[in-house]
């Protein structure tokens, strides 16, 4: 589904919509603007603040007493004309001051005007999300006619020898392809959303249960949201031989050096691996416990039946759920392997897939986490820790990300742009475009070029977890990628972490059981 | 013309001490204010609606405010500048 990496060539930004920023926050503090927005925010603030510094300087002038002195030497050469310029010092504190409070009213108005379409946001997503709920009870009698309807096909199918492998999925991507402008539509995103949230009311009262009791019942497990209905999912799909987890094996494939740490946030993107499914970077200098980026892949296959590809739809939707995705014990296998330890400081990145595992090895306690980065992760359910520095990119005509709900987190920056502006032209070469790797990398050059403080000081901290190796004495950067399959046929005895120093030039294999807790 | 005498001679070497400061303490804000009113302030082009309108009548008046303030300094600060001038300093 994703193309291959690296991304060439790189589409025009401008063919996308405006920034939409939302910095990390919580309860009455989040807001919603455009990158722009924001940066005019900020220079109203920084105006006021420099009108107000200059109002308190001209007040110290005026305490040099001219006008008293110049009174004093009446009949001195040039007293006049600095009576003049006591006068003018008091019509220059007048005007300043004025200055200074429309500055504050003008940001004030904005802020007041972004708090306004913040609340209209909410409102209109969670409506959007209620209605989503109806439809789900509403349906779900006739999900049940349709079930039962289709039992006797579903026997006759296994009867004849017809497995799920066997599901028309070339059928699905087709479809994808030969309807860009509809699943490119904001509005089929918000739908999709509303979709996966209604999955456990539809369930329901598929079951003849009442409004809320599979919610209830939910959560009494542990799953809250979005990852109800993507256990559900599990589960359903499992009877008849879908997102059926299992263990998975790892292998380092690849060990070498660069020079230089990621900069900027288009950067980190192209450092997001493919095929290949990890890369891990580790920062090593005298003195100083090492550092670790690690890089997660996208999906490699959108098939619902679990093959030999352990970044695949099961993953998707085990992470979702927040069960043992195939993907993310993977993932942790590799970074034993990378000799990370949990005191150690550790940046996730990751795209699509990669960035739901990431949120989710971010969020867990196994990991010092100090960075997030995703582009198109359906994690917008994951509860993150406060303080971690980053950003979660998405377009907003992605349903991807909607897979997993709405974004009920904001520990993080969360970064938004339509991939295709209204009228723009929309690839039609592979489906969901605004899901590409391509895509991202044109909103990712925009957030590089963002001008607000909010986007800045992200894409600054992420850059300066890894900055100025190069010129350190004795610094190392190196660079490990793992190839990841389902099945665990290869194994390696435990306690293999190669911990310090450059890890060997062997492949060292490693095999994690995939039972689902 | 009126004579100096030794009363003036002080009164005006303290009215020099206070200029200088004021002229050296001006400078700087009529420089900041001279930049503000070179690079305004402006919404982004691609916001629209009434939120936009309201506040694009506020924008001016925080332009020509934010200009009066510049003019006033600027001329405190040439005044200042004469002052001194005409002093000897």
């Amino acid at each position: 589904m994703h193309s291959t990496h690296p991304p060439a060539p790189l589409p025009d930004p401008a063919l996308g919509g405006p920034l939409w920023v939302t910095p990390a926050g919580r309860g009455s503090q989040v807001m919603v603007a455009t990158d722009a927005l924001l940066a005019q925010t900020e220079r109203l603030a920084r105006l006021h603040d420099s009108l107000e510094s200059d109002a308190v300087a001209l007040d110290r002038i005026d305490a040099l007493g001219v006008g008293a002195l110049a009174t004093a030497a009446a009949g001195v050469p040039g007293a006049a004309a600095a009576m003049r310029s006591a006068a003018h010092l008091d019509g220059a504190r007048v005007a300043v001051r004025s200055a200074a409070a429309v500055a504050r009213r003008a940001d004030a108005d904005l802020r007041q005007a972004i708090a306004g379409y913040t609340a209209a946001e909410e409102r209109q997503q969670s409506q959007a999300l209620r209605l989503g709920e109806l439809v789900g009870i509403l349906f779900g009698p006739a999900l049940r006619g349709l079930v039962i309807a289709g039992m006797p096909s579903l026997l006759s199918a296994r009867a004849a020898g017809l497995g799920p492998e066997d599901l028309p999925v070339d059928g699905l991507e087709r479809w994808l392809l030969d309807h860009p402008e509809l699943i490119t539509d904001p509005a089929f995103v918000e739908g999709v959303r509303a979709t996966v949230m209604s999955i456990d009311d539809a369930t329901g009262s598929a079951m003849g249960l009442s409004p809320g009791a599979v919610e209830s019942l939910a959560a009494s497990h542990g799953f809250t949201e979005v990852e109800a209905g993507a256990a559900i999912t599990m589960l359903a799909g499992g009877s008849i031989g879908l997102f059926r987890e299992g263990a998975v094996s790892m292998e380092r494939v690849t060990t070498s050096r660069v020079t230089h740490g990621a900069h900027g946030t288009l950067d980190r993107l192209s450092r997001v691996p493919e095929n290949d499914q990890v890369r891990i970077e580790r920062y090593d200098a005298p003195g100083e416990p090492p550092r670790y980026v690690v890089y997660v892949g996208p999906t490699e296959t959108f098939s619902p039946v679990a093959t030999d590809e352990p970044w695949d739809l099961t993953s998707n939707v085990a992470a979702v759920a927040g069960l043992g995705a195939g993907s993310l014990r993977a993932t942790e296998l590799a970074m034993h392997d990378a000799g990370v330890r949990d005191s150690d400081q550790v940046q996730f990145i990751g795209f699509s897939q990669g960035g739901l595992i990431a949120a989710r090895l971010a969020a867990s306690d196994s990991w010092n986490t100090v960075g997030l980065e995703t582009y198109g992760a359906p994690a917008g359910g994951i509860a993150l820790p406060e303080g971690l520095a980053g950003m979660a990119i998405r377009n907003t005509d992605d349903f991807i990300p909607a897979l997993a709900g709405p974004q009920s987190d904001h520990h993080l920056l969360q970064v938004e742009r339509r991939a295709f502006a209204p009228g723009a032209p929309i690839p039609t070469a592979e489906p969901a475009p605004a899901h590409q790797r391509e895509a991202y990398a044109a909103t990712a050059t925009a957030i590089d070029a963002a001008e607000s403080l909010a986007v800045r000081r992200q894409i600054a901290a992420m850059d300066a977890f890894t900055a100025g190796f190069e010129h350190r004495d004795g610094a190392t950067i190196t660079v490990m990628t793992y190839h990841a399959e389902r099945g665990g046929e290869k194994h390696l005895a435990p306690g293999k972490s190669l911990g310090a120093g450059i890890p060997a030039a062997v492949t060292p294999t490693w095999s994690s059981g995939g039972s689902i807790p | 013309m009126t004579s100096h005498g030794p009363i003036s001679q002080p009164a005006g070497d303290a009215l020099r001490r206070a200029l200088e400061h004021q002229v050296a303490a001006l400078a700087p804000i009529a420089a900041g204010l001279h930049a503000a009113e070179a690079h305004p302030a402006v919404a982004p082009a691609d916001w629209h609606g009434p939120a936009s309108d309201a506040y694009d009548g506020l924008e001016s008046r925080l332009r020509s405010r934010v200009a009066v303030a510049e003019r006033a300094v600027s001329t405190a600060l040439q005044t200042s500048r004469l002052a001194l001038a005409e002093l000897g300093g």
